[in-house]
C-alpha cells in the first residue's frame, strides 16, 4: 500500500477531488438523503382541516312518548339513510351534515296513537369547517311548525298538495315560501279562517286514530306520479274514518290551500343539474345486459367515482350570428367548464354518503348536483341547440391519471340541458362503463335496440337510429324499459324570490 | 461523394473508440454451491421449511419435503481497487415430487397435476439475489477508504443500532456503504446509507404498505442512515453508532398528491384552504422514525481483566394521522409501541480471563433496557446482546421485530429483552479435555406495571403467558405453546426472573474424540400480575436437563445421541383475572440422534428426534404429543 501511495502521490489531491465529488454525488442522488433535504426546504403550508360540522334541528312533538323516532325526509320524497332523531322529554334532534344545503326537508314522528309532520324551510351548508355546530330550532324558523303537532301536520299537507296540484314536485318550494306559507296559515287559523280550521280539525280527526291496527293516516312516501288525494291513505281512511274518502280530504285541502299563495320561480338562466352514475352489482346498460364497470378501469377498494367534463363544442356561443339568451358567452362557458372539471380526470369527486345532493349513502348510486348555465333549447337561431356537455366518469384516487381510471378511452358521454319532466332539475342517470347509452361515437348501443354507432344529438336524428342525450328515464323494474325519471338524490331546484 | 463520406464516418468512429481494457480469466472467480435439504415428520403437512412466514402465506412451509438449491458466486476484478460481485441463486422450495413445474400459476391457486400450477416459487427459477462493487481508494498513507454500492449484510453495525441481517437476507439490503480507516487502524469508520425493506421496518411491519390509515404507500424514498466511528488504541476500543431508520410517506393535504384530501385546495365546504397551491411538488411526511445511538467502550488494560460497557438510546417517533393504530387494529400484535418513545440501554461487562491461572475465569454483566426501548432495524435473529443463556436459548434482543420464522425445528429461538433489568454471573472452567460453565442470573423487568395500556399503546401480542415451547411452537398458539417471545408488556405485571444453568463438556480420546456434553437449567419465573389478586400470581419452575454424546468413528464421520427431559411446573399459567387461572404441568422427553459426514468437498448432516410432550391443564383438557421429526442436509460447495 506505501508503495502505491508513493507512486500516486503526484496524482493524490486530483483523486481526492474526483472521489470528494463522487462522493457529494452519490451523496445527493441515489441514497436518500437529497429527498428530506428538498422536502424540508419546500414544503407547502397545507394542513389537514376538520370536516363541516353538523347542523342540528331541534324542536318539540306534541304527544309523543320518550323513544319516539323523528324520520326525516328530502324534499324529493325519499327518506335521508341514517338521519333521524330520537324524542326524549318531548324534544327531539336531528343532525344533518353541515356541508350540505337542504330546503324543504320533511320531518314525520310516528307512535302508537299518534303521527305529525313538519317541514324545515332550510338548512344552510356551514360558512367554515372551524364554525361550530349549527343549531335550527325550529320553533324560530317556522314557527308554524313546530312543535309537530295536528297544525304543523296540517300545515305541510296543505304545501305539499299545493305544489302536487300544481304540477310540481315537493323540491320546488322555496324556503321563503315555506317561512311565509307557515306564518300566513297560523295568522288565518287564530283568525279562525274556515276553510284553515275546517282542514286543521280534519287532520286532527284522522290523527286521533293514527296507529290503531298499523295504520297512520299520512303515507311518509309519496308514490311516483302521486297525487294530492295520495296524501292520505285510503286504508285508514277506510278502517277509522268511514265519513271521510280521499275526494273529501283532497277537497278540504285544496280549499286550504287556496287561502295561500305559494309561488314557485325557478332561476331562468341557471339550472340544476344532477348526474348520477350507478356503481352498483348488476347495473344494466343500454342493452339490457349487465355492464361491465371494469372493462377499461382498474378497481382498487380506494378509489371512488369522479366525473369530468366540459361544455361541448356545438354549445351555441354568443356572438354576432346568435344573441341572448339561446347561447353562452366565453366567460360563463369557461365558469362553467370549471364546475365540470374541464376535462382534468379525477378532480371533481361524486358522492354516494347521503351529502351534497346523494339520496342514500352507500347504494351504490353515486351523485353530483351542480348549477350550470341554461337556457332551454329549441331556439330556431341556434338551430334547436341548448347547453351541451360532454361528460365522462372515472373510477380513481384523487388526482389520479386517466390510465386505469377512466370508464373507456377516447370517447365522451354527450347530454344537452334540457328539462323534459318539468321538475325545474335536469337529472341524468347513467350506469359506470356503459357504453351503450349516451356515448358519442364508438356507442355500442346494439342493432336491435336502434344503434347506428355514433350518438347523435338532437337536432341531427338521424333516421332509424336511437339517440340519447338529454335527461333520461331509468328501469327500476328491470323490464328493460327505461319508464322512470330518476329520483335527484336530495338536489332541489334553483329557485328564486318571484317578482313582485 | 457518399463513399467519402461513409469512410470519414468510419474513420472517426474508430479514432473516438475508448481505449478497452480487456478482461481475462484471472480477473474473474467462481463459487458454486449445491444445496439439498430433506424434512420428515410424522404428520400431514408438505413443505421444505419448518416454520414459514406467520402471515403471509407461502407456500413452501411445510415438516415434510426434499428440495434442492443452487447458486453461483461471481467475482470480477476490474483493476486493482475495483471489483464487483454477483449472486445468482434458485428460488429455494420446490420439492423433487414436483417434477415439471414450469413456474406457471394457469389455474388460480388450484393445483393439478399440470406443470403449471404452482407458480415460480415451486420452479427453482434462477434469481440475481446480491450485487456489489466495490472500490478501494488508497487516499493516503495514513487514510484509505472502501466503497461498496451495492448489497451488504449490514454486518458493520451492532445488533443494538442496525443489525446484521439474517443469513437468507444476507443479500436482500443494498445502500451505499463507506469504510475508511486512519493510520493503523486506530481510527475507523463506517457510513451507510440503506434501503428500507418494505417489509419489517416501520409499524405494521412495513414502511407503509397494508397500514390501513394509507391509501397509496410511499416506500421509494426510505432510507436507513448509519453512521460509525470507532477509536482503538492498543489498550481498548471506542465505538460510537448512530442510526436513523425514515419511513416518508405522501403529505395528503397536498393537492399534487394522487389521493390528495385537497386536489382543488377546497375544504369540505368547498372554501379555498389558506396556504394551499398547486406546484406540481409532492411534499412528504416522515410516518415512523426510529433513532439508536450506542456508545461501546472496551477496555483491555490486562491480560487477564477486561471491560465493556454500551450505552444506548433509542427514539421512535410515529406520525399518528398516517399511521393506523396496530395494537388497537391488529389485536396488540405490533412491532412498536403506538407512541413516541424515548428510553435507554445499559450494558456493563467484566471479564476475568484465568486470574489465578488454574483455568476458572469469570464473567459478570449488569444489563438495563428502559421498557420503551425499541431498535426496529436491530438483528432480528442469529445474534444475542446478553451474557446469559435466557430463557429461550437462541439469544436475546432488545426489538420487538425478532423473527423466529423462515427457521427448521433445530433452529433456536431468540426472544426480546426490551425491559430486561439485572446481572449475570458466569464461572467458566477449563481444565485439560473438560470445560465447565455454570451461570446465574436474576431479572427483574422495567416493563412491570399496573393497568398498562395494552388496548391502544403498548403491544401484548396477544398470547403473553405461560413458558415458551420453542420445540413445538406455532404462531396462532392453537396449540397453547405458551406466551410469544416478543410479548414484553402486559396489562398487569410484576415479574422477577432466576436463570440458573450448567454446562459441561468432555472429551475422551476415543477414536477421533468422544464428547460428552450436558446442560442443566432451572428458571424461577414469578409474576405477581395484578396487585389487585393473589389469585393470578404465576410461578413458573422450568427444569431442563440434557445429555449429548457425540463420537468421531472415522476423519469426517461422527455420530451423536443424546436426550432431553424438560419438567414446568406452573402456577396460575394462563386464564384472566376475572375467570381465574389455573395450574399447568408440562413434561417433556426428547430422545436425539444425529450424523455428520464430511468427505472430499460433501457435507452431509442428518438430526432426527423424537419428542414427547405431555401438558396437564387444570383449566382446560390434557395435551399429549408424539412426534417423530428428522432433518438432513447435504451441501457441496466448489
Amino acid at each position: 500500500m506505501r508503495g502505491d501511495v508513493h507512486r500516486l502521490r503526484s496524482a493524490a489531491y486530483r483523486r481526492l477531488t474526483v472521489w470528494a465529488n463522487v462522493g457529494a454525488v452519490l451523496a445527493f442522488t441515489g441514497c436518500g438523503l437529497e429527498g428530506p433535504i428538498i422536502n424540508a426546504g419546500t414544503r407547502d403550508k397545507s394542513t389537514l382541516l376538520p370536516d363541516a360540522a353538523d347542523n342540528v334541528v331541534i324542536g318539540a312533538v306534541e304527544g309523543a312518548p320518550d323513544g319516539t323516532v323523528v324520520k326525516a325526509y328530502q324534499a324529493s320524497g325519499k327518506p335521508f339513510g341514517g338521519i333521524s332523531g330520537v324524542v326524549a322529554g318531548s324534544t327531539f334532534e336531528v343532525r344533518f351534515p353541515g356541508n350540505t344545503l337542504y330546503t324543504g326537508v320533511r320531518l314525520e314522528a310516528r307512535w302508537s296513537g299518534g303521527q305529525a309532520l313538519a317541514l324545515v324551510p332550510l338548512l344552510p351548508r356551514q360558512k367554515s369547517v372551524l364554525d361550530p355546530e349549527n343549531l335550527v330550532d325550529l320553533a324560530q324558523e317556522a314557527p308554524g311548525m313546530s312543535p309537530l303537532s295536528a297544525t304543523s301536520t296540517a300545515f305541510t299537507l296543505i304545501l305539499w298538495g299545493k305544489v302536487l296540484s300544481e304540477g310540481k314536485g315537493a323540491a320546488s318550494l322555496s324556503p321563503g315560501v315555506i317561512r311565509q306559507s307557515a306564518a300566513l296559515l297560523t295568522a288565518q287559523l287564530t283568525g279562525h279562517n274556515a276553510e284553515v280550521v275546517g282542514f286543521v280539525d280534519m287532520v286532527r280527526s284522522l290523527l286521533s286514530g293514527a296507529g290503531d291496527g298499523g295504520l297512520y293516516p299520512f303515507p311518509g312516501l309519496l308514490e311516483e306520479g302521486g297525487g294530492v288525494g295520495d296524501l292520505v291513505d285510503a286504508d285508514f281512511l277506510a278502517a277509522h274514518a268511514p265519513g271521510t274518502d280521499t275526494e273529501a280530504f283532497e277537497q278540504a285541502l285544496l280549499a286550504a290551500a287556496a287561502e295561500v299563495d305559494v309561488a314557485v320561480c325557478l332561476a331562468g338562466d341557471r339550472i340544476r343539474v344532477v348526474f348520477l352514475c350507478d356503481m352498483g352489482p348488476g347495473a344494466m346498460d343500454g342493452n339490457c345486459n349487465e355492464a361491465d364497470p371494469f372493462k377499461w378501469a382498474i378497481d382498487d377498494p380506494d378509489k371512488t367515482i369522479y366525473f369530468t367534463g366540459g361544455i361541448h363544442e356545438t354549445t351555441p356561443v354568443c356572438g354576432e350570428d346568435i344573441q341572448p339568451p339561446a347561447c353562452l358567452d366565453q366567460a360563463t362557458i369557461d365558469a362553467a367548464n370549471q364546475v365540470l372539471g374541464n376535462w382534468s380526470p379525477n378532480m371533481v369527486k361524486m358522492f354516494d354518503d347521503g351529502t351534497r345532493g346523494d339520496g342514500v349513502k352507500g347504494d351504490g348510486l353515486y351523485t353530483l348536483a351542480l348549477e350550470l348555465p341554461y337556457f332551454p333549447p329549441g331556439s330556431l337561431a341556434t338551430g334547436g341547440r341548448g347547453v351541451r356537455i360532454g361528460y365522462k366518469y372515472s373510477w380513481g384516487l384523487p388526482a389520479d391519471g386517466w390510465t386505469g381510471t377512466e370508464e373507456w378511452p377516447g370517447n365522451q358521454r354527450l347530454m344537452e340541458l334540457a328539462d323534459l319532466n318539468g321538475d325545474g332539475m335536469v337529472t341524468r342517470a347513467d350506469v359506470f362503463g356503459d357504453e351503450a347509452s349516451n356515448k358519442d361515437k364508438a356507442n355500442a348501443l346494439s342493432l336491435g335496440n336502434g344503434g347506428c354507432g355514433p350518438n347523435y344529438w338532437e337536432n341531427e336524428i338521424q333516421a332509424g337510429c336511437a339517440h340519447d342525450t338529454r335527461e333520461n328515464r331509468v328501469d327500476p323494474d328491470g323490464g328493460c324499459q327505461p319508464d322512470t325519471w330518476p329520483q335527484p338524490g336530495s338536489a332541489s331546484p334553483i329557485t328564486v324570490d318571484c317578482p313582485m | 461523394m457518399m463513399r467519402r463520406l461513409l469512410a470519414l464516418l468510419l474513420g472517426l468512429s474508430v479514432a473516438g473508440l475508448p481505449v478497452v481494457v480487456s478482461a481475462d480469466i484471472a480477473n474473474f472467480d467462481l463459487a458454486g454451491r449445491l444445496y439439498t435439504k430433506w424434512l420428515y415428520r410424522n404428520n400431514d403437512s408438505q413443505g421444505v421449511l419448518t416454520y414459514g412466514n406467520p402471515f403471509w402465506p407461502d407456500d413452501i412451509a411445510g415438516d415434510n419435503g426434499v428440495g434442492t438449491e443452487f447458486e453461483l458466486k461471481i467475482f470480477g476484478r476490474a483493476s486493482r481497487y475495483v471489483e464487483g460481485y454477483a449472486r445468482i441463486q434458485s428460488r429455494f422450495g420446490e420439492m423433487w415430487q414436483d417434477w415439471w413445474e414450469s413456474g406457471e400459476r394457469k389455474y388460480g391457486g388450484d393445483v393439478n397435476t399440470s406443470g403449471d400450477s404452482l407458480g415460480l416459487n415451486r420452479a427453482s427459477y434462477i434469481k440475481l439475489r446480491g450485487t456489489w462493487v466495490r472500490a478501494v481508494i488508497p487516499f493516503a498513507s495514513w487514510w484509505s477508504n472502501t466503497v461498496t454500492i451495492g448489497s451488504s449484510d449490514l454486518g458493520m453495525f451492532n445488533p443494538w443500532t442496525i443489525g446484521k441481517v439474517r443469513y437468507i437476507d444476507r443479500d436482500n439490503g443494498k445502500g451505499i456503504f463507506i469504510g475508511g480507516i486512519f493510520g493503523d487502524g486506530i481510527v475507523s469508520y463506517d457510513l451507510a446509507m440503506v434501503a428500507l425493506p418494505k417489509l419489517y421496518v416501520g409499524p405494521w411491519w412495513s414502511t407503509g404498505i397494508g397500514d390501513p390509515s394509507l391509501t397509496r404507500p410511499f416506500y421509494s424514498q426510505d432510507w436507513a442512515y448509519g453512521a460509525k466511528i470507532t477509536v482503538a488504541p492498543d489498550w481498548g476500543t471506542f465505538t460510537a453508532i448512530s442510526t436513523l431508520t425514515n419511513d416518508v410517506e405522501i403529505d395528503m393535504t397536498d393537492p399534487d398528491a394522487v389521493g390528495s384530501l385537497y386536489i382543488t385546495c377546497q375544504d369540505d365546504l368547498g372554501n379555498p384552504i389558506q396556504g394551499c397551491e398547486k406546484d406540481h411538488a409532492v411534499d412528504y411526511f416522515s410516518r415512523y422514525m426510529n433513532s439508536v445511538t450506542t456508545l461501546e467502550m472496551q477496555l483491555d488494560p490486562l491480560d487477564w481483566f477486561s471491560a465493556n460497557a454500551l450505552y444506548g438510546v433509542a427514539v421512535g417517533r410515529l406520525d399518528k394521522q398516517i399511521t393506523a393504530n396496530g395494537v388497537a387494529q391488529n389485536q396488540g400484535v405490533s412491532p412498536v409501541a403506538y407512541k413516541d418513545t424515548t428510553d435507554l440501554a445499559i450494558r456493563h461487562r467484566i471479564e476475568l480471563a484465568d486470574p489465578l491461572d488454574i483455568g476458572l475465569s469469570f464473567q459478570f454483566e449488569y444489563f438495563y433496557i428502559g421498557e420503551d426501548w425499541n431498535s426496529i432495524f436491530a438483528s432480528r435473529r442469529e445474534s444475542d446482546v446478553l451474557l446469559t443463556d435466557g430463557l429461550v436459548e437462541g439469544g436475546q434482543l432488545p426489538t420487538l421485530n425478532l423473527a423466529n420464522e423462515f427457521i427448521d425445528f433445530d433452529e433456536d429461538f431468540v426472544e426480546s429483552c426490551i425491559g430486561w433489568h439485572g446481572n449475570t454471573a458466569k464461572a467458566l472452567f477449563a481444565w485439560e479435555a473438560l470445560d465447565l460453565d455454570v451461570e446465574g442470573t436474576y431479572i427483574q423487568y422495567n416493563t412491570n406495571a399496573q393497568n398498562r395500556d395494552v388496548d391502544e399503546t403498548y403491544p401484548d401480542f396477544l398470547h403473553s403467558e405461560g413458558y415458551t415451547d420453542t420445540d413445538l411452537y406455532d404462531y396462532a398458539n392453537t396449540t397453547d405453546r405458551g406466551r410469544d417471545p416478543r410479548s414484553v408488556y402486559r396489562r398487569n405485571q410484576d415479574r422477577e426472573t432466576v436463570v440458573a444453568v450448567v454446562n459441561i463438556r468432555y472429551v475422551f480420546d476415543v477414536l477421533e474424540g468422544l464428547e460428552l456434553a450436558g446442560k442443566g437449567k432451572f428458571i424461577w419465573d414469578r409474576d405477581y400480575r395484578s396487585h389487585t389478586s393473589v389469585e393470578d400470581d404465576y410461578t413458573g419452575q422450568i427444569w431442563k436437563a440434557r445429555l449429548k454424546m457425540g463420537l468421531g468413528i472415522i476423519d469426517g464421520l461422527k455420530v451423536e445421541v443424546g436426550g432431553q427431559f424438560d419438567w414446568w411446573d406452573e402456577e396460575n399459567r394462563k386464564g384472566t383475572l376475572e375467570q381465574g387461572y389455573g395450574d399447568d404441568r408440562t413434561w417433556k422427553a426428547k430422545a436425539f440422534w444425529g450424523l455428520t459426514y464430511n468427505y472430499e468437498g460433501l457435507k452431509f448432516r442428518y438430526y432426527m428426534e423424537y419428542l414427547h410432550k405431555d401438558q396437564a391443564r387444570e383449566r382446560d383438557v390434557d395435551q399429549l404429543w408424539s412426534v417423530f421429526r428428522s432433518k438432513a442436509s447435504l451441501e457441496v460447495n466448489w
